[in-house]
């Protein structure tokens, strides 16, 4: 067990362990948020100092992106992908196996900062230069976070590209690249930004690095330009292959295969290809980018990222539609991404965007995106996956009261937020004076942030009830797969597959289920059989 | 067909496309345009890359022949633990860290090249 989990190189045993350092990473970002809230919750300084409270948001910011949102989207490719495409293995399973341990150790590295004199990174999420220079945080703590950082972009870039080669080169005889399931495409597009978007922040830090030990060679509008040609596509790392997660479950759970295939296709590749050239609207208030341009093209995002919205709305529209708990969750993804969604249209504004420029505006905002999207469809791809993982089901019932929490939460927690950014509420600040009036909006918010740590709870103990269970679920668990993920058995074999169903469309179970039902003959070409 | 070289030099050309656009149109400055048309070209010239790639050997599932699945690597485990500590070394902790960490990397590494030549020498007693 425990040489399987330091050395295996199966695709689904290295995702997973990925999941588990995602898992404790994201226990202790929720925890520093946590205090964070509760020191926001009244004016006046109760429970960390102003110095903690930058360690605490810079800690909370950077876990999340870094070692939890990222690793978690990737994550799930590269489980998902190789049983998508009909393959025995991950190409570069070498390297897949050792990005992982990267991400493990690189967690562990920012992590270690907290063992040092002068505490860890404490320059934002982001570390702009001059801020993030040794004179103005010195320290090994920050060092470390840094070298933490590089490793696990370094081990990002590695899986994607394994993810990528697989997707263009294991392909099951029949598997075109249009017949690649909708969330393979995702996974496609998400790759593609890593590999060509990221090695910008390994650059960035890398210079970083080299500035804080004496060699002065930034400057900080052509740190902001690195780092944002990272950091704006990292939004959509966070986001396709939850998009694709959703679009799977709304695909199975209504039973109808997923409309406008080929259209969501090319707005897919369009919205990768836009959102790589946005990233100069987080430096609208620099002057240094040119705002029409930008703005172009971050407010351009919203045609394909409606048409992926139109096509998942149409793919339930008249289907018998399936309200299990992964169907709640894609509706909860619906509706709340719409409003991270619209208010980014606010911050695409240059004239709107030097208003909302580093206030509670853009915090709710990018949570709304981050959270209440992302998160809620991560959350729709683990209840739809996870009997093709385990065998087992989770708890409808508890999964309900996670489903209802976590909207309660996560509305309670952020939409005040928009109220006191609106207000002037400036991010980053431990403090606020009482004559402001934003007191009772920041007690909600905090109340809300308690609420999903009890929401995530219940999360916990429908897993722990499922770990506890007998293994029931089937090939298809759900009795309505379209891809070949749910043509093998539940959990899948280390080798995968032992056969495999003729591919003639994306959805090639969906195929063999509608000639069962027309009595039609099955097409020539035997299931390929492999050892 | 295997088209896999399309994506990723249509998706390369986009981005060229969007620098330029950039470039003549919005006075985007140098920086920002060399690193969106420098993130499209590396993907053009990838897409062709696997396009090559694609012609001269077949694709991996279609070949008639035994493939190796690797299912274990104690050695890449020995490398990325070397990586770290040498780079944590070399960026924060010194020499007591990094001396170790540029060892195991050595040994891992030999370890890969053993790992390789056993897969091979396996591939080699499995085709028909």
């Amino acid at each position: 067990m425990i040489a399987a989990l330091l050395w295996s190189t199966d695709h689904k045993v290295v995702a997973l362990r990925s999941a588990v350092f995602s898992a404790f990473f994201f226990m202790a970002a929720g925890v520093a948020a946590l205090v964070m809230r509760t020191e926001l919750a009244e004016p006046g300084l109760q429970v960390v100092s102003r110095e903690g409270y930058a360690e605490l948001f810079t800690m909370h910011g950077s876990t999340m992106i870094f070692l939890v949102v990222i690793p978690v989207a990737l994550g799930a490719c590269l489980y998902l992908v190789p049983l998508q495409v009909g393959t025995t293995q991950i190409s570069g399973a070498r390297w897949a196996h050792g990005a992982s341990l990267l991400l493990g150790l690189g967690g562990l590295v920012m992590w270690s900062g907290w063992l040092t004199r002068e505490g860890p990174g404490r320059a934002g999420w982001y570390a702009y230069d001059p801020l993030a220079n040794a004179p103005e945080t010195p320290g090994n703590g920050m060092d470390l976070w840094v070298c933490g950082v590089l490793l696990v972009t370094v081990g990002s870039i590695v899986t994607a590209v394994c993810v990528l080669a697989t997707l263009l080169r294991r392909r099951a005889p029949g598997m075109t690249l249009l017949r690649l399931p909708v969330f393979s495409w995702t996974a496609l597009a998400t790759c593609l930004l890593v590999i060509f978007s990221f090695p910008s922040l390994v650059v960035a830090f890398g210079l970083l690095l080299a500035d804080r030990h004496g060699a002065h060679v930034l400057g900080p509008v052509s740190y902001q330009h690195l780092f944002w040609f990272y950091g704006h596509p990292a939004v959509y790392v966070m986001f396709f292959p939850f998009v694709g997660m959703v679009a799977e479950a709304a695909s199975i759970l209504s039973g109808r295969r997923f409309f406008g295939y080929r259209v969501f296709v090319i707005a897919l590749l369009g919205f990768t290809a836009l959102s790589i050239s946005a990233w100069g609207h987080h430096m609208f208030t620099t002057g240094s980018v040119p705002t029409k341009l930008f703005a172009l093209t971050s407010t351009a995002l919203i045609v394909p990222a409606g048409i992926e919205y139109f096509d998942i709305v149409a793919t339930l529209w008249n289907g018998a539609v399936r309200f299990g708990v992964p169907m709640l969750f894609v509706f909860g993804f619906l509706l709340q991404f719409v409003i991270g969604g619209l208010t980014g249209i606010w911050v695409a504004s240059p004239v709107l965007d030097v208003q909302a420029q580093d206030s509670y505006f853009v915090v709710a905002h990018f949570h709304y995106t981050l959270f209440a999207g992302s998160m809620f469809g991560l959350f729709a791809g683990i209840y739809l996956w996870w009997p093709k993982v385990t065998g087992r089901f989770l708890s409808e019932r508890l999964g309900r009261l996670h489903f209802g929490l976590l909207v309660l939460g996560t509305n309670l927690t952020f939409l005040p937020q928009f109220a006191l950014g609106q207000d002037g509420m400036a991010r980053r600040l431990a403090d606020y004076p009482r004559a402001t009036g934003w007191t009772t909006l920041n007690a909600l918010s905090t109340v809300g942030s308690f609420v999903i740590a009890v929401a995530l709870v219940v999360f916990v103990l429908a897993v722990v009830r499922s770990a506890l269970a007998p293994r029931t679920a089937a090939a298809d668990a759900w009795g309505g797969g379209m891809t070949l993920e749910w043509w093998t058995s539940s959990p899948p074999p280390p080798h995968n597959f032992d056969s495999l169903p003729p591919v003639r469309s994306y959805a090639p179970l969906y195929d063999l289920r509608r000639r069962e039902e027309d009595d039609v003959p099955a097409p020539e070409g035997p299931e390929v059989l492999r050892a | 067909m295997r088209s896999g070289w399309l994506p990723l030099a249509a998706w390369g050309a986009a981005l060229i496309a969007i620098a330029l656009l950039g470039v003549l149109v919005f006075d985007l400055d140098t920086l920002p345009a060399l690193l969106l048309a420098g993130a499209g070209a590396c993907s053009l010239v990838s897409g062709l890359a696997v396009g090559v790639a694609e012609r001269r050997r077949p694709h991996l599932d279609d070949r008639e022949q035994p493939e190796l699945v690797v299912r274990g690597s104690a050695a890449t485990t020995i490398v990325a633990a070397g990586v770290t500590t040498a780079l944590v070394g070399s960026a924060a902790a010194g020499p007591a860290f990094f001396w170790p960490g540029a060892g195991m990397i050595v040994l891992g590494l030999g370890g890969l090249v053993r790992e390789w030549l056993a897969g091979r020498r396996l591939l080699r007693e499995r085709r028909p």
